[in-house]
This record gives C-alpha cells, sequence and structure tokens, in this order.
C-alpha cells in the first residue's frame, strides 16, 4: 500500500519502508523524470501513427549516438568527426551475423558489441596521438575510408544494403509490434542517458572534466590521462556501435551509404549542437528537435530542402548555448565542457 | 616504359590540378588557423555565379568573369568571413557545423533553381582539342590548369614572401598576438587572405568547366580533394600543399597506370590516413606559411 | 500568472496538441483507393515520377475512377534517406491504408519491401518499384513467394543485358559493328551480376560477350566516385578497342563524356547503361561534346500508342522529362485499374496479385505482363522493351536500338559511328 505524506515543501510517497519524495514547488522538480515521463508518452499517444512512431524510434537512435557523443567530447577533450565508422561497425557486425547465420537480435548484440569494444580499442591510441583538429581531421577520414571498403567489397552489397536482417521483436500485430521496438528504442536511449548522467557524477566525470580543461594540469596532478582518455573513447564507441546494432535490426536493412556519408555525420553533430554542447539532455533534445523538424518541414513542399539547413544555421546563431541552454539559463550553470578542435 | 611517360605527365596534370582545388583552402588553414567547411559552396558560386551572369542576366563572357570575381568576393566576406569566421574564431565547433551549413543551403539553392537537367554549360574552353605528349594525349585545356597553377602559386609566394602585406599575413600566421601587439589589423589581413583564397577555385572552376561536370553537388568531392591535399601538406603550408598535390597526383597516376583505376580513391584516403598517424604535421612543417 | 503554472499549462498544452495530431491520423474517409508514392523529390527523377503518377491518376479520375471509386495520390518526400522511406512507407500502408504504394531507388526500395513484408500479412497491399535495376531485388520474390508477392518491379533490371528478345549482342554487333570492346563496370553493388556473374543463370559481362564473338580486350572497373577518368581513358585508346560499353549508374557520366570527347579514346564509339546521359539535356550539359554517345533509356518521345504524345506534353508542361521510370509511373496506376476491375473488389489483394500475374496491362507505352515466379515484366517489342538512343547533330537524341521502334520515332536516322559525325562536324 502507498501512503502519501505531505510535508512543508514534500510530498513523501511510502512503499513499505521504501520512501519516494517529490518537492511541490515546480522549480525543483525532477526535469528529466518529467522529461522521460514525457517521451514515455509519446509512442502510447502516436500509437495510431506509424509513421511517427518510426520518427520517434529513430530521433531515439540518433540521440543514442549523440549521449556517448556528448562524454566523449568531455572524456577525451576532442571533437570526433567521424561517430558514424562506430554506428557502421554495430550496424553491418549485427546485419552480416543476422543475414549469413540468421541470428537474431539478442544473439547479434553481443557480437556487436565485442566489435565496438576492439575497434574501439584499435583506433584508441588517436585520442592520445593527435590532438585537436588533427584528431577530428583522423576521425573524418575513418569512415570515408569505411565507406570506400563497404564499395569494394561485395559482402557489405555496396548500396543496395543488407536486407533480410531479422526483426528486433516478432509479434502476430504489427502495431504492438511498432509500440514495442519503439520502447525499446526509448528505453535504449534512457539506459544510455542513465548511463552517462551517472559517469559524469561520479570520479570519472570529474576526470573527463579535468582532462577536458587542461590535459596538462590533469597529468601533473597525477591523473593517468592516457588510461582515462581511452577507456572514455572505447565505452562511448561501443555505445555508438549498439546505436548501429539497433539501427540494423530496427530497419531490417544497413548500407553504407545511409549511414557513413558526410550529411549523417552533420546531422548527428547538429543535434549536438543544437540540443547544447557537449550536454547529455541536450542531446537528446537535438536529436527529437532535428528529426521533427525535417519532418515537419517537408509540408512546404520542395522549399523544405533549403529551409530545413537555414533554420538551423539561425537556430545555431541565435541559441548560444543550444536548446537546452533556454531552459538552464535560470538556473544554476554545472560543469560547461569547451571543445578542441583548434589546430594551435 | 610507356606506363612510366604517362605517369609522369599525370602526375604534373592531376598535381597541377589538386594544387588549383586544394590552394585556397590551405592559405586559409594558414594563416587563419581553421578549416573552411564552407569552400565547396566556392566551386558551386564560381560556376552557378557565372552561368546565373551569362545566362539569367545575359552578359558576355568577360563581363561575367569580372562579375564573378566580384560575386565571390561579396559571398566569401558577406556570408562566410564576417558572419560566421569573425564571430566563432574561438569556437571552432560552431564554426565548422556553421561552414557545412551555409555549403549545404548553397547546394540546395543552386539545386532549385538550376537542377542537373538544367543543362548549365560554360563555355570557356580555349582549346578542345587533344595534345600529344610522347605516347600519351591529354586534352590541351589541361595545359591551361598547369599555366594556372604555376602562375597563381608564384603569386602567392611573391605576395606573401616580398610585400609588405604579405609580410604580415605571415607574422599573423606565426605569432598572432605578438603580431597584433604590434599593431596588425589582423581582421583586415584576416579578410584579405579569405578574398585572396577564393581565386585559385575560381580560376580553376572556370578553366576545368570544359572537362568537368557542373551540378549542384560537385562541392563535395572537390572539398574532399582540398581537405586531403591540405592535410597531407602539413595544414597550411604552401610549399607542403604544392608537394602533396603531386604526391597525390603521383599516387593517383600510378596506381591508375600500374595498378587498378578503382582503387585510386582509396589509395589516396589511406596513404592520407597513415600520414595523419605516423607524421601528424605532414610532409612540410606547418609553422611557416611557406 | 506564476512561472511554475506556465510550465504546467505549456505541459498540458503539449500533450494535448499531441494526442490531437495523434487522433487526427485515424479520422480519414474510408471512401477514395489510395496509391502511395515515395520519391527523392529534388531529383530529376523524383519529379518526374511524381508528375507522371500526378497526370496518370488525373486521367484515370476523368474515366471514372477504379470501380467507380475515385483514386487517389499521397506522395511522401524521403530525401533519399532510408529512416524517411521507412516511416513514410508505414504510414501510407497503415494510415492511409493505400492499396499500393510506388518506391524508387535501390536502397530505399530494399528497405521498403523490409518493411512491407511485416506489414503484408495484416495489411495486404502491393508494392510497385522502379528506378532500382539491382538484380537481387526481384530475388527476394523469386525465394519466398509467399512472404515477397506484392512486390513487382515496373522497371528494366541487370538481367535485361543476357535476355536474347532484347537483342543487346545484336545492337553491338549489327548496329554497331563491334569487334573488340572495351568494358568498364562501375563497382557497385548493382552491378555485381556484371562483375561476377551468377552461378546457373547468368555469366559474368565479360563472358557473355566472348560467348557472343565479341572481343574484351579491355575490362576494368571504375570508383563511383571517379572524376578523373583520362588515365583509363589513355588505356581503353592504346588497347585497340572500337567500342566502349561503360556500365554507369551513379558514375558522373558529365565528367566522363567531356573528357572522353577530349581523350585519345575520341573515336570509339562509347556506350552508357544509365546515368545523366539519358537526359535530353545533357547535350546542353556537355556543351555539344556529347556527340556520338549511347545511352540506355534515352529521353525520346517514342510514339507507342495514340496516348504516348499526349502524356509527353502535359509532362513538359510540368516541368519534367521523360526518363527510365517514367514508364512505370505512367502505366502503373492503369494496371492496378484493370487488375482490380477485373477481381471486382479492392479487398481481396492476392487475388489481384494472380490477376497482375495473369493478365496483359497496356495504356500509354508497350504492354506490361508479369512472370509469375519473379514478379518482372516480360521483355522484348511489344512487351517490354530496351531502349538505346544517340546523339547526333545539334543535340539530337536518335534512337538506334530496338528497331520495331526505330521505324516508328525516327525512320530516316540510324545509328551513325561517333568517327563519322565528328567528321561531318568538322572536329
Amino acid at each position: 500500500m502507498v501512503r502519501i505524506e505531505h510535508k512543508r515543501a514534500l510530498m513523501v510517497f511510502r512503499f513499505g519502508d521504501k520512501k519516494f519524495e517529490w518537492p511541490i514547488e515546480t522549480r525543483y522538480w525532477r526535469n528529466p523524470i518529467l522529461g522521460i515521463g514525457l517521451l514515455a508518452l509519446l509512442p502510447i499517444v502516436f500509437s495510431g501513427r506509424p509513421d511517427a512512431l518510426s520518427l520517434i524510434a529513430t530521433a531515439n537512435i540518433y540521440a543514442c549516438i549523440a549521449i556517448p557523443l556528448a562524454w566523449q567530447m568531455t572524456g577525451i577533450g576532442r571533437l570526433n568527426f567521424g561517430p558514424q565508422a562506430f554506428v557502421g561497425i554495430g550496424g553491418f557486425i549485427a546485419a552480416l551475423a543476422s543475414v549469413h547465420f540468421g541470428w537474431g537480435p539478442w544473439a547479434t548484440l553481443p557480437f556487436a558489441i565485442l566489435g565496438g569494444l576492439f575497434f574501439g580499442f584499435i583506433f584508441s591510441p588517436l585520442t592520445n596521438i593527435a590532438k585537436g583538429l588533427y584528431f577530428s581531421l583522423i576521425t573524418l577520414i575513418i569512415p570515408l575510408i569505411f565507406l570506400e571498403i563497404t564499395y569494394y567489397f561485395s559482402i557489405f552489397k555496396g548500396e543496395t544494403g543488407l536486407y533480410g536482417i531479422a526483426p528486433l521483436v516478432n509479434v502476430s500485430s504489427i502495431k504492438a509490434e511498432y509500440i514495442i521496438t519503439g520502447y525499446m528504442a526509448l528505453i535504449m536511449m534512457v539506459i544510455f542517458l542513465f548511463v552517462v548522467v551517472k559517469v559524469f557524477d561520479s570520479r570519472i566525470g570529474l576526470y573527463s572534466a579535468a582532462i577536458n580543461d587542461d590535459e596538462e594540469v590533469a597529468n601533473n596532478l597525477g591523473l593517468n590521462i592516457k588510461r582515462w582518455k581511452i577507456i572514455s573513447f572505447v565505452i562511448t564507441s561501443t555505445m555508438v556501435a549498439v546505436a548501429g546494432w539497433f539501427a540494423a535490426h530496427y530497419f531490417g536493412t544497413f548500407s553504407g551509404v545511409t549511414y557513413l556519408q558526410l550529411p549523417f555525420m552533420l546531422k548527428i553533430l547538429l543535434m549536438v549542437m543544437i540540443g547544447g554542447r557537449g550536454d547529455v539532455y541536450g542531446a537528446v533534445y537535438g536529436a527529437y528537435f532535428v528529426v521533427i523538424l525535417e519532418k515537419a518541414l517537408t509540408v512546404v513542399g520542395l522549399a523544405h530542402y533549403i529551409l530545413f539547413p537555414l533554420i538551423l544555421l539561425i537556430l545555431l546563431f541565435a541559441l548560444k548555448e543550444g536548446i537546452y541552454g533556454l531552459y538552464r539559463m535560470h538556473r544554476y550553470r554545472e560543469y560547461y565542457p569547451t571543445i578542441r578542435v583548434r589546430k594551435r | 616504359m610507356d606506363a612510366i611517360q604517362s605517369i609522369l605527365v599525370y602526375t604534373v596534370v592531376l598535381g597541377s590540378l589538386y594544387l588549383l582545388i586544394a590552394l585556397g583552402f590551405s592559405l586559409i588553414c594558414g594563416v587563419l588557423g581553421i578549416f573552411n567547411l564552407g569552400y565547396g559552396a566556392t566551386f558551386l558560386v564560381a560556376i552557378y555565379g557565372m552561368w546565373m551572369l551569362l545566362s539569367t542576366i545575359g552578359v558576355n563572357l568577360w563581363v561575367a568573369i569580372i562579375g564573378v570575381f566580384i560575386l565571390q568576393f561579396l559571398f566569401t566576406l558577406g556570408i562566410i568571413y564576417f558572419p560566421i569566421v569573425k564571430r566563432y574564431m574561438e569556437k571552432e565547433e560552431l564554426l565548422l557545423t556553421s561552414l557545412l551549413l551555409v555549403s549545404l543551403i548553397v547546394e540546395e539553392t543552386v539545386n532549385h533553381f538550376y537542377p542537373v537537367t538544367a543543362g548549365v554549360d560554360i563555355p570557356t574552353a580555349i582549346f578542345s582539342h587533344t595534345l600529344q605528349l610522347g605516347s600519351v594525349s591529354i586534352p590541351a585545356q589541361m595545359l591551361i590548369v598547369i599555366i594556372a597553377a604555376v602562375l597563381i602559386t608564384a603569386f602567392f609566394v611573391y605576395f606573401l614572401m616580398k610585400t609588405r602585406i604579405g609580410f604580415k599575413i605571415r607574422a599573423i600566421s606565426q605569432q598572432l598576438e605578438a603580431s597584433r601587439l604590434l599593431g596588425v589589423r589582423v581582421e583586415r589581413v584576416y579578410a584579405l587572405a579569405m578574398i585572396l583564397s577564393v581565386v585559385p577555385p575560381t580560376i580553376c572552376m572556370l578553366i576545368i568547366a570544359p572537362i568537368w561536370a557542373i551540378e549542384p553537388n560537385m562541392g563535395h568531392s572537390l572539398l574532399q580533394t582540398a581537405i586531403l591535399v591540405t592535410i597531407l601538406g602539413g595544414l597550411g603550408n604552401l610549399r607542403g600543399t604544392v608537394m602533396a598535390s603531386f604526391i597525390v597526383g603521383l599516387i593517383a597516376s600510378s596506381v591508375a597506370f600500374l595498378g587498378n583505376p578503382r582503387l585510386v580513391g582509396m589509395s589516396i584516403l589511406l596513404v592520407v590516413f597513415f600520414v595523419m598517424i605516423f607524421k601528424p604535421q605532414g610532409i612540410a612543417k606547418s609553422e611557416t606559411l611557406w | 500568472m506564476k512561472k511554475g503554472s506556465g510550465k504546467i499549462f505549456c505541459v498540458t498544452l503539449l500533450v494535448t496538441v499531441m494526442v490531437f495530431i495523434g487522433a487526427a491520423g485515424e479520422s480519414i474517409a474510408k471512401d477514395p483507393i489510395k496509391i502511395g508514392f515515395i520519391g527523392a523529390l529534388s531529383t530529376p527523377y523524383g519529379a518526374s515520377n511524381k508528375a507522371s503518377l500526378e497526370i496518370s491518376i488525373e486521367e484515370l479520375n476523368a474515366a471514372g475512377g477504379i470501380l467507380g471509386r475515385p483514386v487517389e495520390l499521397i506522395t511522401e518526400d524521403w530525401k533519399r534517406e532510408v529512416p524517411l522511406a521507412v516511416a513514410a512507407y508505414k504510414k501510407l500502408v497503415l494510415n492511409d491504408k493505400c492499396l499500393l504504394v510506388f518506391t524508387e531507388g535501390t536502397e530505399g526500395s530494399t528497405a521498403c519491401a523490409q518493411t512491407a513484408s511485416r506489414l503484408y500479412p495484416s495489411q495486404p497491399h502491393l508494392l510497385f518499384a522502379f528506378w532500382t535495376a539491382h538484380h537481387g531485388f526481384t530475388d527476394l520474390v523469386a525465394d519466398d513467394y509467399d512472404k515477397y508477392k506484392f512486390v513487382f518491379r515496373i522497371y528494366s533490371m541487370t538481367g535485361d543485358t543476357y535476355n536474347k528478345e532484347l537483342g543487346f549482342i545484336d545492337f553491338f554487333k549489327n548496329t554497331i559493328g563491334t569487334k573488340k570492346i572495351a568494358l568498364l563496370v562501375e563497382d557497385i553493388g548493382w552491378t555485381e551480376v556484371y562483375r561476377k556473374g551468377k552461378a546457373g543463370q547468368y555469366p559474368t559481362q565479360k563472358e557473355y560477350f566472348e560467348q557472343n564473338g565479341i572481343e574484351v580486350v579491355y575490362y576494368g572497373t571504375t570508383d563511383i566516385k571517379e572524376k578523373m577518368f583520362l588515365p583509363i581513358l589513355e588505356k581503353v585508346a592504346s588497347s585497340g578497342a572500337d567500342s566502349i560499353y561503360w556500365i554507369t549508374g551513379y558514375t558522373d557520366t558529365v565528367t566522363l563524356v567531356k573528357q572522353w570527347a577530349q581523350s585519345p579514346a575520341k573515336n570509339i564509339d562509347i556506350v552508357f547503361q544509365s546515368g545523366a546521359c539519358s537526359y535530353a539535356a545533357f547535350w546542353k550539359m556537355t556543351g555539344g561534346q556529347a556527340l556520338g554517345v549511347n545511352a540506355l533509356w534515352p529521353e525520346i518521345m517514342i510514339p507507342f500508342t495514340d496516348l504516348s504524345k499526349p502524356f509527353l506534353a502535359k509532362l513538359q508542361a510540368r516541368g519534367s522529362g521523360l526518363l527510365a521510370s517514367t514508364y512505370g509511373a505512367y502505366d502503373g496506376p492503369w494496371i492496378l485499374k484493370e487488375a482490380l476491375e477485373k477481381v471486382g473488389n479492392a479487398n481481396d489483394v492476392d487475388a489481384l496479385i494472380k490477376a497482375i500475374e495473369n493478365g496483359e496491362f497496356q495504356r500509354g507505352f508497350w504492354i506490361w505482363a508479369f512472370d509469375k515466379q519473379r514478379h518482372e515484366p516480360k521483355k522484348g517489342y511489344p512487351y517490354h522493351p530496351v531502349l538505346y538512343g544517340q546523339f547526333q547533330e545539334d543535340g539530337q537524341y536518335i534512337l538506334v536500338h530496338p528497331k520495331e521502334l526505330i521505324e516508328k520515332t525516327n525512320p530516316d536516322k540510324k545509328f551513325v559511328r561517333v568517327e563519322e559525325l565528328r567528321k561531318r562536324a568538322g572536329q
């Protein structure tokens, strides 16, 4: 039985000896919980609109790329221009395993994770070798090489992409399936969000901030910055690979053309920028905003091809700290990371 | 023997072409220390600006060539430099994103008004025959590419090394704060560098239009070429850029003639990737412009 | 108003709006028969397909619709992004209850077919794909008929090359007079059958030429992003080939032709598979350097039926051109009409599929008949032909293959070798 008590500024919910407190005054509300609650309503609200469900899931997948990227930017003190390479790694591992061995999503997941870890580890020395702009440039080239590889080796099926990938769930009612997969995308996003928020609150978050502020000072203070940068890079890359795994099973097809090209990277980058640079919650806002804006603008006809980037550019100009910054303006400012892409 | 001859000729031809494509990008990288990801739009402004002046407004070729340079200067100062580059000099992540967005907007606008099927063609062919060089024959127009590359590079080097303003540009590229303290008006010099940087791509597009496709998404591959050459050349060192252009030309022609032409693109990417990893400063020292 | 209540108000408003939008999708009148189209509307193909479908459906409605019901076209833009195509497909089938959806592009059609196979059991419908020639696409139907039986391709495909009815070899041997050929294939997914063949079904393109007595003196694959073709053309010229067959689709044929016309290979006849070279505007795009270029699916008005010409006039009035997929876009809705009227009601999609498999249909162009295993159109005029055109003096696009149609289209013109064309033009 749940007992509700009213204290001065709190509502206290008791369930056995467990206690849950909720502040009454709105400005103390726990906004992440509210926000996620609102997002969790979306699949039910749009249960009759499979296209909207699909877009919501897409937004969640994008957010699952943008959230780890927010950690990565802080944790390695550099801007990765090629996160989509890891979308490709996770997606292709899942797709190849599913198409050739007939594996389901849960069988391919460990391999997508392993692939993410493996390639993350292979590329992780870059975080120590390459500084600032050089890191951005190298990571810019990696997906382009990967794209060439998908064109060259027929196992990746070039522009057609691999098809016939096992769906995430297999239930008889297609509408139920869409709602379930919509929630799966949301759950994945919430898990990512939870993990990264916890990481930022922990000692690792502190290390990340130290590395982001000044690597040399952090090093002199006795922090093994090389190790922490590699750890941040490998984990975030693996998370991005998991997003790729999800995309492959969600859409049933996976092609390099869709995920490895520059426009896809630009989209992810915009989500991070528009949402609020290097901010975890901002990445979610950004992802939803960009996906919804793109779809909503199609009502104006062909002009949306010009309007979409134009509006984003104006927003980039107008919102100094992104959409999330609008909300944060009124409250205490937590740590704000700097992103280094400068040559000198 | 024929293969070696072909490789030599094409190293020069392709090297000059890559140099023309990359020179402006490299200059910005050297002077301003930024990556001008809006550089792809410069090529579009050159070609479609020219087409607009020729067909829509209807001026003659020479007026159009002068007009297109003015248009380029307006574009690079009015849209790239003052609103974006100057504003976001210190916030490079915003700078790169907004520059990419600008080039996307330009591309979509061009596609809206002059789609592929509009049949855009610029009558700037000086020669239309082929030229026999030993066992190799190349379009005679490529000869102009080589000449233009040599002249523009020579002009840049002379301008940077011998003139007073060139001296200022070099000073800024090496010691920004010191030059500022000594009274160099940094913003003006930056603006000048931006103007200079659009000259090579504009000339390049005018010359290669007769042997190059004119389509709204042509900026992508040109920007990619410029980035690769500039990285290889050490991010903004002109001597390095010249060397890198011809190295890339050599790679492209040797792979094409001795190996499989299919692998040209991938081999350039791989070479640049490994140079970045093992010699991140590129093939030349990037502290200086020349 | 306090700040807090403002926030509550916002949240309430947001939820209300969302509920409203969500509910709006449900309340659509059930009366018309709906046809969906997912196109990349900023591309020439997307625009042409959209215009053709619109014209076709306007004419359909003027003729009384299907089974007395009006027909409605719903267009969605996929911007060549798979997530948008999949979302649009779900909307068209589940919300709009489209009976037939047209899809475009290789990756788009493939992704839509995957989505559709999951949707079909609960919401039976048809998928007509065009602007995708990848052979593997209809392997879906051949390999798993029950899962993909609703998929039909109303477009040409890579296997056409090997189809004797279409006279591909005949075009090279007798029309051009090829003895030694340089074969170039763009290296990407859809050309796999040309590069590697298909065991037991198709040889590689190279083997196929050689089996038919045409010597392949140069063979190479090319990168679709290639911009510098001069080294390749150099090698082709020194190989002694008298013709070039370049299998293109994504390759930049404008650059290629501009460089070909100024290369040592300029007097070697060149034939393309597809790309920008199919547009009539290609002549202008290359500044007239396309003289002598041959391409598949040329933008030429061919009077297949009395309806061909009026249709083209309407299409041009909308600013669109006649491209390879236009034929299917115009005829497609009429295939549905005839099949549906044979079945008698719009609810039995399985019977509708059978009716399409067993029927023959004709509207503006050729006769459509579909093979039962693969759902590919039957080939060879008067069925689905393959057309080749050549640019001649002053940019005239001349039909040069097949013979039956040349007589209808340009009886007094025929193929001329490029060397002769250049001589005439004084080049």
